[in-house]
């Protein structure tokens, strides 16, 4: 002890315990501030959302998509896209459209300009998205028909991916 | 302390000693070194191999600490940076919200209108408005407020939908649809008619300002 005492007459010692009891402090501090800053994100919920946004707006496009040479092809796609009451409109207006489309000869392709998510409920598994979509009509002569609409939809949270229960127009007009 | 002081090699010790304390003693004493190495000489011998140990011990306490310090806080520093850059929209309900309700009522001002009064409107467009949208805006509300007297037009605009796609501290990007209902005061006459807009917004002077409209045209 009295050695212990008598080794911090020494200045270099002396200096030396100080930087070294900096250094415990500063590391101290240093992994405080990185166990901190390591807990306040949520990664996990912000990778939910940009997933469920991603898969939102690719099923949006599927369903503003349809070509009459492969319309079987196309109409699989808005099947896979959906869930809930839209798949049953899907599934039960399939032959109906077939024939439409047939007849119709178009080819119907969409581009999403924007997309957002405007609820997220990742424990009922359902998301509100809504998007501005351009959709390109070519039709069977004539010039190719380009439009903007603006579409609203419903997802739900499935064994194969986030899906679409509804998708519609926003409303235009005194309903509005 | 016995396993402090292992004297493997005394004449060394003794020689850097010797050394050492004269360097450190001579502003102490002023005396030669010569006088004082017999009277110091033994007690420092035995305090020089134990500072020996203690200083690398020190030494390398404080090296290992001070690099795991500057490793962890170069950590923190790049997770916080991230976290900074972490896009917040949606999974931050109470801040999605504030943005997303004080953008939607901020363009159902500025893009309604009564012809009799077009200049209450441009006023409160001002503080809703930041950067080049002013500038913009004001350039457009100038033919609205020539051409709308004469049309005798009323414009309420209404947000149907909105969502915050981006939030970003005090940035924001929020897409939105609205519908437009334009009545002609003397014919009575309505037309609606929809629009999709994305705003760029900024949060400052305590509250979130438009700074840039795409209207996807």
């Amino acid at each position: 002890m009295k050695a212990a005492v008598g080794a911090f007459r020494d200045p270099v010692l002396a200096v030396a315990a100080v930087l070294a009891a900096a250094a415990v402090i500063f590391a101290a501090w240093a992994g405080w501030s990185w166990h901190s800053a390591a807990q306040a994100g949520t990664p996990g919920l912000a990778q939910t959302r940009d997933q469920v946004l991603q898969e939102g707006e690719q099923a949006v496009q599927n369903f503003n998509t349809l070509d009459y040479r492969h319309v079987a092809a196309g109409l699989n796609l808005w099947a896979q896209s959906s869930a809930g009451a839209l798949l049953a409109e899907v599934v039960a207006g399939r032959s109906q459209f077939e024939h439409q489309v047939e007849q119709a000869k178009t080819i119907t392709t969409a581009k999403i300009l924007d997309a957002a998510l405007v609820a997220l409920n990742t424990q009922a598994g359902t998301a509100s998205i809504i998007a501005a979509v351009q959709i390109n009509v070519i039709p069977s002569q004539g010039a190719t028909v380009s439009k903007q609409t603006r579409l609203v939809g419903q997802l739900t949270r499935t064994a194969s991916g986030w899906k679409l229960t509804a998708l519609g127009q926003a409303p235009v007009g005194s309903a509005g | 302390m016995p396993h402090w002081y292992q004297p493997a090699q005394p004449a060394t010790a003794e020689a850097d000693t010797v050394q050492v304390d004269t360097a450190h003693a001579d502003p102490v004493l002023p005396d030669a070194p010569d006088t004082c190495v017999p009277a110091e000489g033994p007690p420092v011998a035995t305090a020089r191999p134990r500072h020996t140990l203690a200083l690398l011990i020190l030494g390398a306490v404080t090296v290992l600490l001070g690099g795991f310090g500057i490793w962890a806080a170069m950590h923190a520093s790049t997770l916080r940076t991230q976290a900074a850059q972490e896009n917040t929209a949606v999974i931050e309900p109470a801040a999605t919200t504030a943005v997303r309700d004080q953008i939607d009522s901020a363009v159902q001002t500025i893009f309604s209108y009564n012809y009799a009064n077009t200049g209450a409107t441009r006023k409160a467009a001002q503080r809703l408005l930041t950067g080049a949208a002013i500038q913009q805006y004001n350039s457009l509300f100038a033919l609205v407020q020539r051409d709308a007297p004469a049309e005798k037009l009323v414009v309420t605009t209404t947000v149907t939908n909105s969502g915050v796609e981006l939030l970003n501290g005090n940035q924001a990007r929020v897409l939105i649809f609205v519908n437009q209902q334009d009545t002609r005061a003397g014919t009575s006459q309505t037309t609606y008619g929809g629009a999709m807009l994305a705003v760029t917004a900024i949060h400052e002077a305590g509250r979130w300002k438009i700074e840039n409209i795409d209207t996807f045209s």
